[in-house]
């Protein structure tokens, strides 16, 4: 499933709820779902229906706004007293043989065991996310932040029946994982390897589901709760952990960063601006006319001036200069490379050492990425190891400086999350070498 | 059911993340963190609270409001003649050893009735206030932060029949709609704060609540200010996503607001699609009708067509702003947009280093949102940093609202570098701080940040809306609430909690202190209905009531549980009818009735919808005391 079809499914998860097909956009959704008891039916409109009999008979509200009326004054006469649902309405029993149901492929399915209808939310990773999953396996529910996950699909499952758990788009040797909440029960993280339960056929039902296979929500007083299973794990906490000692970072905004597409080839530098934060804008004239052009490096990296004619050329991964991607600019006896990459930009002579920076677990961005800063130690030719500091250029002598600029290793990657700029789970060092010969 | 999520995309902001389900997490902070904390729990490994930053205001004895300047005397680095504060030799933020000063006041009011800077009434220093109850009121000038100034988005998504998603309902512009008079400001200095405390059941589920209201409030009139003279670059997307309505709010808005400068003012306009263009450079305003042609014409020449190179459009407004800044004169760029870069630097965070790098030389920004699809998160963050405030022009209306209203405020700070302190007293921990974006904390206390504040338009809460059925609510000023849980077994002294104020002065650079201590109630039994240090704090926790509300019912909404959602808002709106019509004396509150309207559109909407889940009881808001 691509990603707009799954965007299509997130959008209209009530459509998705009852009527559980084909739906909007091309996407297909083969797996048949159950709403009522009753298989799903592909006729929509019989289907929408039965939802909204329900809903106005177990609710007994009758008093609510009219939403036909475009009066927006609130009337004392309305009863704001709402009560549970009464979770004794069972709806129509399941009665027939679990045979009777359909089944479907699934590793794992959450099923009622409560002896009442149950609304289930479930709520998968947002395309874009990345794991490292052996390196969270043993606490899955600290490194995967809230803010990884979709918005929810709700279900109402009837007693005795089930839910297949199949995360859309989940690459097959990644982990899964899926929270889970609903009226009554409070919210768990189920995680698993893909080796730890195969996909196989199971029943939509309670009744005939192995118990390795099932996250049973079973009745307890006052309400219900997540059977205990394996899979299960806490919930991630709603609030950001307190970070440890060792877990300072730069700012995601002193990261490096340029504008597409990288102009190549022999370039005059007709005009240059340098803000604050070190962007530069840059006016190139090349064979093709002017074009506008942004760097960002550190404040004092631009080793360049108006005036200067320039090669530019793009740094790719595999290239001799380090497993980086990147850009150089190069002039006689000035030189620049900022990168991004899983180490520093190669700067001739000396050595690079890379390790995690001790005493922090981590820390999760507002996008709940997870990150842990990486020491990079630098060791020039015939010096000694200097550990670098964000924003801090190292001098490696003969007019050669390196900056690196941010390290990290982010075992939990949200790839959408603009403030970070894409890129997938792993090691992420931004780096900004210099040279200017006398 | 279709929740219009209008971001496309999620950005690093705090806890304005775009990710619905850690809004949930949001909304109940300090909810269903099930475990209350032990006494010292959290303490030893905060870092916001460890730190030394606020320890020179230790040295302020006593209890009470206390308000301590450096003392005041000459105008050296006054560059409008005010002679209220004065930059002198004082180093910034080394201020140990300020002491409260009668004369601070005094040479500030009689400054400016020699009209050489902002009105004000302010009077000596007050112990107002101890905690105990204070029925004093205002009909002063609130203060807001800067960020978000309004709910707009949200407003415009229920009106238009949809289920807003809970990234559009941001705290510090839903509360900067909400007008709260706090005590007279008699602390002597631009600003004043109150700690205010309010104990009484939740309108959702009616557990007990205990809240401390930061209100921050001035003795400055706005009608009655005089401003420095300015430089305001507008930077104005025009590219193809700003045609039709949005490119017309943008040229009528700019027309109104040419109105609103002096002759001494000066204007660029930065247009910016594919590449930035200047359209015009730093245009004197003058006195006759020349240059204002000038101006209409570079404001009628404007079309949209176009990729959006965003960070080119920041990056030569803010140029030009820096070529033209001098001593004396205030720089700002207005940034008019949609917020989503197609082209150029597309990565959020650097425009925000942008904006966060010339606001340290002066230079500030405030953004304006507008389209149909807009990235709400990347304008308030880069308002926040650039000391400036974000507005979303929701319909026209506020085209009006905000070029003719707003714009005598939003030009201008009054305070920057605000910082507040704040400690939970011995038998309580912080469960929640709502109505602030620049919270870092832990249980026992943290710091909250605001880089600038801005005088907010409206003085009375009780006066009706300003400007026509339709406008907003904008310029109330808001407050930051602080949930509070008490520890069990923990013997209470008193004290709720500690606010410890600083701040700086824009112009003179001049720091400030202000300490506040919140008591706890005194009586042996609660009062029926709860209890209120003053009677703003009471309009002040409905205010969070229903934000929370909207929020838990944004989320639940988002998730398909439409009759849960439905359950929240009918015992929200239950509740907060009944306070309107028989708390707060039977006075009926403007802002909190409209709040209402828009519950009962959410209703609507929500039962507009195809598929409905069972009506069902709202969960917890908040862990009962």
């Amino acid at each position: 499933m691509n990603v707009h079809c799954i965007k299509a499914l997130r959008a209209l998860p009530c459509a998705f709820l009852a009527v559980g097909l084909a739906l909007a956009g091309g996407c297909e959704k083969t797996t048949a779902h159950l709403v009522d008891g009753q298989a799903a039916a592909p006729d929509a409109g019989a289907t929408s229906a039965a939802m909204e009999s329900y809903a106005d008979e177990s609710s007994g509200w009758q008093s609510e706004p009219d939403e036909a009326d475009t009066n927006h004054e609130w009337d004392p006469a309305w009863n704001g007293g709402v009560e549970e649902p009464d979770q004794a309405d069972a709806g129509p029993p399941v009665t027939r043989n679990p045979g009777d149901f359909p089944t479907f492929t699934a590793a794992l399915s959450i099923g009622n065991q409560t002896g009442g209808k149950r609304v289930v939310r479930v709520r998968y990773l947002k395309p874009g996310v990345s794991v490292k999953c052996k390196v969270i396996m043993k606490a899955p529910h600290l490194a995967l932040a809230r803010a990884l996950f979709a918005p929810a699909e709700a279900w109402i499952l009837p007693s005795g029946r089930s839910i297949a758990l199949n995360p859309p788009g989940a690459p097959p040797q990644g982990c899964r994982a899926v929270l889970i909440d609903g009226s009554g029960f409070a919210m768990r993280l189920a995680f698993w390897m893909p080796d730890q339960y195969l996909p196989q056929s199971m029943p939509s039902t309670v009744n005939g589901t192995p118990p390795s296979r099932l996250l049973a929500i079973v009745a307890e007083e006052g309400g219900a709760t997540l059977k205990n299973h394996p899979a299960l794990f806490p919930a991630p906490p709603t609030f950001d952990l307190v970070p440890g000692p060792g877990c300072e970072q730069a700012e995601a905004s002193a990261g490096v960063a340029w504008s597409e597409p990288v102009p190549t080839g022999s370039q005059t530098i007709i005009g240059l601006a340098v803000a604050p934060d070190g962007c530069a804008k840059m006016e190139l004239l090349g064979k093709t006319g002017i074009e506008t052009w942004f760097l960002c490096a550190p404040p004092g990296a631009m080793p360049f001036a108006a005036g200067d004619s320039i090669a530019m050329s793009p740094i790719t991964s595999g290239h001799d200069l380090g497993d980086v991607q990147g850009v150089e600019l190069m002039a006689i006896g000035k030189r620049i490379r900022v990168a991004i990459g899983e180490e520093t930009v190669y700067f001739g002579k000396g050595a690079a050492a890379i390790e995690s920076a001790p005493g922090c677990m981590g820390l999760h961005d507002a996008c709940g990425s997870l990150s842990m800063p990486l020491n990079v130690s630098i060791t020039p030719e015939g010096g000694k190891a200097t550990i670098a500091k964000p924003g801090e250029g190292i001098n490696l002598g003969a007019g050669r400086t390196l900056w690196v600029v941010r390290a990290r290793e982010l075992p939990v990657a949200n790839s959408a999350c603009t403030a970070l700029g894409s890129g997938a789970a792993g090691r992420r060092v931004e780096s900004v070498y210099t040279e200017v010969t006398p | 059911m279709k929740p219009n999520t209008m971001m496309a995309r999620a950005t690093m902001t705090g806890m304005k993340t775009t990710c619905l389900v850690a809004l949930v997490g949001l909304w109940m902070s300090g909810c269903i963190v099930g475990a209350v904390p032990t006494p010292g729990e959290g303490s030893a490994q905060d870092p916001a609270t460890a730190t030394g930053d606020a320890g020179s205001l230790g040295d302020i004895s006593g209890g009470g409001a206390q308000n301590d300047t450096a003392s005041d005397g000459g105008t050296t680095g006054d560059p409008w003649g005010i002679g209220n504060d004065d930059a002198g030799s004082e180093p910034e933020w080394n201020v140990s050893n300020d002491v409260a000063t009668a004369s601070d006041a005094s040479s500030w009011v009689s400054s400016s009735d020699a009209g050489g800077g902002w009105s004000t009434d302010a009077g000596a220093p007050t112990a107002k206030d101890a905690g105990a109850t204070d029925t004093s009121t205002g009909g002063a000038t609130g203060l807001s932060q800067a960020g978000a100034q309004d709910f707009g988005l949200f407003r415009q998504i229920l009106e238009s029949g949809g289920i807003p998603s809970p990234d559009t309902l941001d705290p510090l512009g839903f509360f900067n709609e909400h007008k709260l008079d706090y005590p007279k400001p008699k602390c002597g200095a631009d600003m004043c704060m109150h700690g205010l405390l309010g104990q009484m059941g939740n309108m959702i589920t009616g557990s007990t609540c205990t809240v401390v209201q930061i209100g921050l409030n001035t003795a400055i009139k706005v009608d009655k200010k005089k401003r420095p003279p300015l430089h305001v670059v507008f930077a104005i997307d025009t590219s193809t996503s700003m045609g039709g309505k949005s490119i017309g709010y943008v040229k009528a808005g700019l027309q109104q607001m040419l109105d609103h400068m002096q002759p001494v003012d000066a204007i660029s306009i930065v247009g910016f699609s594919t590449a930035a263009k200047v359209a015009l450079e730093a245009q004197l305003m003058g006195t006759g009708l020349k240059n204002k042609s000038v101006v209409e014409t570079a404001i009628n020449g404007l079309k949209a067509e176009g990729k959006t190179n965003l960070y080119d459009g920041m990056f030569t407004a803010f140029g030009l702003a820096a070529k033209h800044h001098v001593k004396g004169k205030e720089s700002r760029v207005v940034l008019l947009s949609d917020g989503i870069a197609t082209t150029g630097i597309k990565v959020s965070a650097k425009l925000v280093s942008l904006a966060k790098g010339y606001a340290v030389s002066g230079i500030g920004v405030t953004t304006i949102g507008l389209g149909k699809s807009v990235d709400l998160s990347v304008l308030r963050d880069i308002a926040e940093v650039g000391a400036g405030n974000f507005y979303f022009l929701d319909k026209s209306e506020a085209v009006k609202e905000v070029f003719t209203e707003e714009v005598k405020t939003f030009l201008v700070p009054i305070a920057l570098d605000v910082k507040i302190k704040v400690d939970a007293g011995n038998a309580w921990v912080i469960g929640g701080v709502y109505g602030t974006n620049g919270w870092k904390g832990g249980a026992n206390g943290g710091n909250i940040h605001i880089p600038s504040l801005f005088l907010a338009g409206r003085t009375d809460a009780s006066k009706p809306l300003p400007g026509p059925p339709g406008t907003g609510r904008r310029g109330g000023g808001g407050a930051i609430m602080i949930e509070l849980v008490p520890l069990q077994g923990v013997v209470n002294n008193g004290a709720v909690a500690q606010l410890d104020l600083k701040w700086k002065h824009p112009q003179s650079g001049k720091v400030h202190v202000q300490k506040v201590d919140v008591k706890g109630y005194a009586g042996s039994t609660m009062p029926d209905g709860g209890f209120f240090s003053h009677p703003t704090v009471e309009k002040g926790f409905v205010m969070l009531n229903i934000l929370v509300g909207f929020g838990l019912a944004a989320q639940l909404a988002t998730d398909a549980d439409t009759g849960a959602a439905r359950g929240v808002l009918l015992a929200l709106g239950e509740e907060v009818n009944k306070w309107l019509k028989s708390g707060n004396a039977g006075t009926p509150d403007p802002d909190i009735e409209d709040d209402m309207k828009y519950v009962v559109m959410f209703i609507k909407n929500l039962k507009k919808q195809k598929f409905q889940t069972p009506l069902s009881k709202p969960p917890e808001p908040w862990p009962k005391d």
